[in-house]
């Protein structure tokens, strides 16, 4: 008795074809859905928190700088969370009975840290350095967008490697005049081209070799 | 002199020593210490990140410089400053004073900061004799330590940035009260004043 026909043949050498072309396919969705902005989940949407921060009521509303609160951003790699202190040097006055900060009174007095949901989040075969570009004219707003209009944050960019490079092939389209750094909303002038270039010189940056790989994998 | 027997031994030491390289090379990239955890985990010591000893002082925190770091001389306020006092530092005294104070104290040192709308209560004026009088080792100290409803900021400015604050301040103080006799004759006439 024959089990299988001729025609099997056929059969099995295309579902062979059909299989590997199917997972070329997955494949290559899932490359180019890693790369896509649209997944990249984190992108666009606000991340809860243990305590309601807003930025857009300390950072627009009371105009507070965000140095108050991430100061190390200017000269250090991270640019940091400020801890309960921070806090409690306003809130041991303000809004003392508000429910939305007990969690903040309670980590003061029990001295248990907060642990906010981290909104950005590179992967960790990348180097990033915050000091080298903010005293590079690089505003806090390049990177995470109108942060001072956020009640809760979430990350403006993709930040995949292709648009940090971005950057990094023509820093002069980009950067700002060092009085600039912690403006939101800054409308960069019609004359970028030439700013940008007495910007690269005023700064001393070298875009040749920023693009190179140890720059951000070392 | 190498007998044959101790160049053997130095050849294992060198095959030790190079073999633990090659073991510390193995950390794969992927695996780099990062600010994720407050504690970050290291193979060699467990923890990268420890409480400090209490009794341990970091390099760069020994605080025997009183001046530098408590604004004092034998124990009492000195109206003297560790470093020279220019524009380069009453600029960056600027930034600061902007970045840390103004909530409170307000842009000219008035205490007429926008926290006070909103119920924190408000600070003295810079701008009287008393605080005039008070000297700049005073004023570091408040910036480190707080002072009554003030909590402190010495954890979150450094002792060089708190100095350039307190020369800020006497600038400000300097911008609100000027004897117009003691001005330069221009800046005496610039000011409007002299035929009142
Ligand atoms: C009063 C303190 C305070 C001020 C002022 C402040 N921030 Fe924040 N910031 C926080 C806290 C707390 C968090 C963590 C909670 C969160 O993500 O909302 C945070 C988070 C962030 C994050 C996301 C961090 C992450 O998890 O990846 C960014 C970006 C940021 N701040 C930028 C800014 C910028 C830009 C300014 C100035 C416009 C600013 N902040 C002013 C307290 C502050
Ligand atoms: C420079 C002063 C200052 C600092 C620092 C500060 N806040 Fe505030 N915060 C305020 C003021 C002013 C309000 C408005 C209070 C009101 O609405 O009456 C406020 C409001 C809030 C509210 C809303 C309270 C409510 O009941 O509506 C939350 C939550 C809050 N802050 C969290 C924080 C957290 C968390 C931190 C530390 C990362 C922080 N704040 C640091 C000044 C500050
Ligand atoms: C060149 C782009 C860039 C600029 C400019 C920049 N940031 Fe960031 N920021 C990042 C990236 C990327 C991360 C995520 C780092 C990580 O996950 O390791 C980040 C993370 C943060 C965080 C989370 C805590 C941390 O240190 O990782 C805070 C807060 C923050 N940025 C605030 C600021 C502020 C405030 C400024 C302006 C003074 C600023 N950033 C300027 C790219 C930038
Ligand atoms: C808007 C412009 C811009 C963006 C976006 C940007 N960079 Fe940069 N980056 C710069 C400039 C400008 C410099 C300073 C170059 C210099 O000092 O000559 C720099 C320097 C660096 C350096 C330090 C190089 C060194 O020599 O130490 C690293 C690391 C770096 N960037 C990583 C990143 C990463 C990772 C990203 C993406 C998450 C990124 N950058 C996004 C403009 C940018
Ligand atoms: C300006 C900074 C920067 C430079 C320069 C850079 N990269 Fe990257 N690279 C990144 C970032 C950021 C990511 C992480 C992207 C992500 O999370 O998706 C990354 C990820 C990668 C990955 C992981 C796969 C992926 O795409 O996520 C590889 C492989 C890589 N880079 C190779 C390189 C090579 C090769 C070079 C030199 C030609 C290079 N990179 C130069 C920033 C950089
Ligand atoms: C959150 C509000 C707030 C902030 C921010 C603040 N202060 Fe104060 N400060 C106060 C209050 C309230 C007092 C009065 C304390 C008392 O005597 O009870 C005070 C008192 C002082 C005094 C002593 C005045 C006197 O009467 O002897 C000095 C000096 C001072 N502050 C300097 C600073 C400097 C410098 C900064 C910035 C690094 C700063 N403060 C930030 C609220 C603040």
């Amino acid at each position: 008795m024959q089990i299988f026909r001729p025609g099997v043949n056929t059969v099995a050498k295309i579902s062979i074809l059909a299989g590997a072309l199917v997972t070329v396919l997955v494949l290559n969705f899932l490359f180019v859905q890693d790369r896509s902005p649209y997944s990249r989940a984190r992108a666009g949407i606000a991340v809860a928190q243990p305590v309601r921060f807003s930025h857009q009521l300390h950072s627009d509303q009371l105009n507070i700088s965000c140095n108050y609160c991430h100061a190390s951003a200017n000269e250090y790699a991270y640019a940091g969370i400020p801890d309960t202190h921070t806090c409690m040097s306003c809130h041991s006055q303000i809004a003392v009975y508000s429910e939305l900060l007990e969690p903040v009174r309670t980590s003061y007095e029990t001295g248990d840290p907060l642990v906010w949901n981290k909104v950005h989040d590179l992967a960790e075969h990348v180097y990033f350095n915050h000091g080298v570009h903010v005293q590079n004219g690089v505003g806090c707003e390049t990177c995470h967008g109108r942060v001072d209009q956020m009640a809760l944050v979430w990350q403006a960019e993709t930040m995949t490697m292709a648009w940090c490079l971005e950057c990094h092939f023509a820093p002069e389209d980009f950067i700002r005049p060092a009085d600039e750094i912690f403006t939101f909303g800054y409308e960069p002038p019609i004359d970028q081209a030439v700013l940008g270039e007495q910007l690269l010189e005023e700064y001393e940056i070298n875009p040749e070799g920023l693009g190179d790989c140890w720059v951000c994998h070392r | 002199m190498l007998t044959p027997k101790s160049s053997n031994r130095l050849v294992l030491v060198v095959l030790a020593a190079f073999s633990v390289l090659l073991l510390a090379s193995c950390m794969n990239m992927e695996e780099q210490p990062k600010l994720d955890e407050p504690y970050v985990f290291d193979p060699n010591f467990g923890t990268a990140w420890r409480e400090l000893d209490p009794n341990a002082i970091p390099r760069g925190w020994e605080r025997d410089d009183t001046l530098m770091f408590l604004g004092t001389v034998d124990g009492e306020f000195v109206n003297d400053f560790p470093m020279d006092v220019d524009r380069e530092l009453i600029a960056e005294g600027q930034v600061q004073y902007e970045s840390f104070c103004t909530p409170c104290h307000g842009f000219a040192g008035y205490g007429d900061g926008i926290l006070n709308e909103e119920g924190f209560p408000p600070p003295a004026s810079y701008h009287t004799d008393e605080l005039r009088a008070q000297p700049a080792g005073y004023y570091f100290d408040v910036i480190s330590n707080g002072r009554g409803n003030m909590l402190g900021y010495g954890a979150r400015i450094e002792p060089a940035d708190r100095w350039a604050i307190v020369a800020y301040i006497r600038a400000l103080q300097y911008s609100q009260y000027q004897v117009l006799d003691e001005l330069p004759p221009d800046l005496q006439a610039e000011s409007g004043l002299l035929n009142q």
